[in-house]
């Protein structure tokens, strides 16, 4: 067994606490038209640069498509938002410890990062920048409901908070169907990280909480570090199991031998093999930095990739000497 | 069974309305009942996918059965028809939450299971937000306490009395802070 990692950062990758904010003097954004939602961003724009003039304004529409998606594949906006032209700008801090839409779902949906397992911490940062807009903004909100929020799921604290989770062992036993089903009893819900509905490509899931009303953002945030708690040390628990298995072990070094040597990979076999690495440094087999493999599994996706010129060619061969390169440097 | 529309086909779509109390039922295969123009302009078949306004807009559907009066009704800031929010999973905007709050109402309580808001309340004039929903609370108290008079219902009455006094209290220390 490696060192104790820190903040669960061996299989929680990273925390996000997202607020939906609507103002009150708007119908929320389905009803708005583009010029609506021009103002709504407008509004927020400059209430931004009275309190958080460190937050960079980015008008969706003056962005390429690939800059769009990047930014998605990054989770600092979601992949609806990054289809958005007219009407959408994202708020950033060059960090990108702190992002705000305006006019996706809601008209502000803040959010708040912080690496591993961190859920006090990213509460925080997103409840102060929240508490400055709230100073110049006037947000819908009604004692009994809460912040309303354009669909009513979101009503009451309209906080979602949520943790990027890998677990290899967990998906390949597959107990990660059973464990949604028991959480989903917890007020939490558990799914593939890229997007709702998506498949679980490199075994990375978002653990999340799913219900606002009537709980405080405290207890919430409590449940999923509980659970978060409990799915780490069961995810744990499956990777020694598993890699007492030869065969897994055998994947695991073939999955470092085309990593370390192939010439092309396309992005769902890098992220698999990504995957497949990462389980073996977490369980001891290999001797591999996880923070490079786990950046890796942002960068190898297919906008944020593209953004780099020497990807400009052949995307594919792009990315097998990234890999290469990050993992000789790093090793 | 047999399509009551071509008599052809096998009857896959089973509907039953009630409107005004009184009932109907009809058995269409798919293409009739796509034809039978029963799911326009009445309430849109729920649809149940991954897409949480989708699970939302379907679990109006179905509590939102029969509702023909209300579904004319719009809302006063952004027009929205109750129609519209059912079927789109979305809420025009905060005021509808107060135009069509009876027939969310069963709905909000199933999908969080609680209607009471705890957690953070935003500091931009927080008194005149909670002033303005404590006068609408108190007069809906009121009506509360005298239906409940009317009917000899003491014991509620009593609870009511003390609800109210409870909020005209908060609201004067609201309005010394």
């Amino acid at each position: 067994m490696p060192e104790a990692y820190e903040n669960q950062n061996d299989i929680v990758l990273s925390t996000r606490v997202r607020l939906a904010r609507n103002l009150a003097e708007y119908p929320f954004p389905a009803r708005l038209d583009i010029k609506g939602r021009q103002k709504v961003c407008e509004a927020a724009h400059a209430a931004a640069l009275a309190i958080a003039p460190e937050l960079e304004y980015i008008d969706m529409a003056e962005l390429s498509r690939a800059k769009a998606v990047s930014l998605a594949e990054r989770r600092l906006c979601s992949a609806a938002f990054a289809q958005r032209d007219q009407g959408g700008a994202l708020l950033l801090r060059k960090d990108c410890r702190v992002s705000v839409m305006l006019c996706e779902e809601d008209h502000i949906r803040l959010q708040a990062y912080a690496p591993g397992l961190a859920l006090r911490e990213a509460w925080e940062l997103a409840d102060s920048v929240d508490t400055a807009f709230s100073r110049k903004l006037n947000f819908a909100f009604s004692e009994q409901l809460g912040y309303l929020t354009q669909c009513p799921t979101n009503l009451g604290t309209a906080m979602r908070a949520s943790v990027l989770l890998h677990l290899p062992a967990l998906a390949r036993l597959g107990r990660v169907g059973r464990l949604a089903e028991s959480i989903s009893k917890l007020g939490l819900t558990i799914r593939g990280a890229f997007g709702e509905g998506s498949d679980a490509e490199g075994a990375l899931f978002q653990l999340s909480n799913q219900v606002t009303l009537g709980i405080t953002e405290q207890a919430a945030l409590e449940n999923l570090q509980a659970i978060t708690l409990q799915i780490a040390e069961q995810e744990r628990l499956a990777q020694r199991e598993l890699l007492k298995d030869p065969a897994i072990e055998n994947k695991v070094w073939r999955a470092l031998g085309l990593l370390r040597y192939a010439r092309r990979l396309d992005s769902k076999e890098a992220l698999q093999l990504l995957s497949l690495a990462a389980l073996g440094a977490c369980g001891g087999a290999l001797e591999l930095p996880l923070d490079a493999i786990y950046q890796l599994m942002t960068d190898v996706l297919p906008a944020t990739l593209s953004l780099d010129p020497a990807a400009a060619g052949d995307r594919d061969a792009a990315r097998a000497t990234l890999i290469r390169e990050r993992l000789k440097a790093e090793s | 069974m047999l399509c009551e529309q071509c008599k052809q086909r096998e009857a896959t779509t089973h509907i039953r309305r009630v409107i005004n109390g009184v009932g109907e039922e009809h058995h269409l295969c798919a293409a009739c009942a796509q034809a039978s123009g029963l799911f326009e302009g009445g309430l849109s078949l729920p649809e149940f996918g991954l897409h949480l306004g989708g699970l939302f807009s379907g679990f109006l559907g179905e509590s939102a059965a029969a509702l023909p009066a209300a579904s004319a009704r719009r809302c006063p800031f952004c027009g929205s028809s109750l129609h519209e929010i059912i079927q789109s999973g979305n809420v025009g905007c905060a005021q509808c939450y107060d135009t069509f709050y009876d027939q969310l109402e069963p709905t909000l309580q199933r999908v969080h299971g609680s209607l009471e808001h705890s957690g953070k309340n935003p500091e931009s004039d927080p008194k005149t937000i909670s002033r303005n929903q404590k006068a609408k609370r108190l007069k809906a108290l009121k009506e509360q306490i005298a239906a409940a008079v009317r009917e000899e219902n003491y014991e509620a009455a009593a609870q009511l009395r003390d609800e109210i006094k409870r909020l005209e209290g908060g609201e004067e220390d609201a309005g010394s802070v």
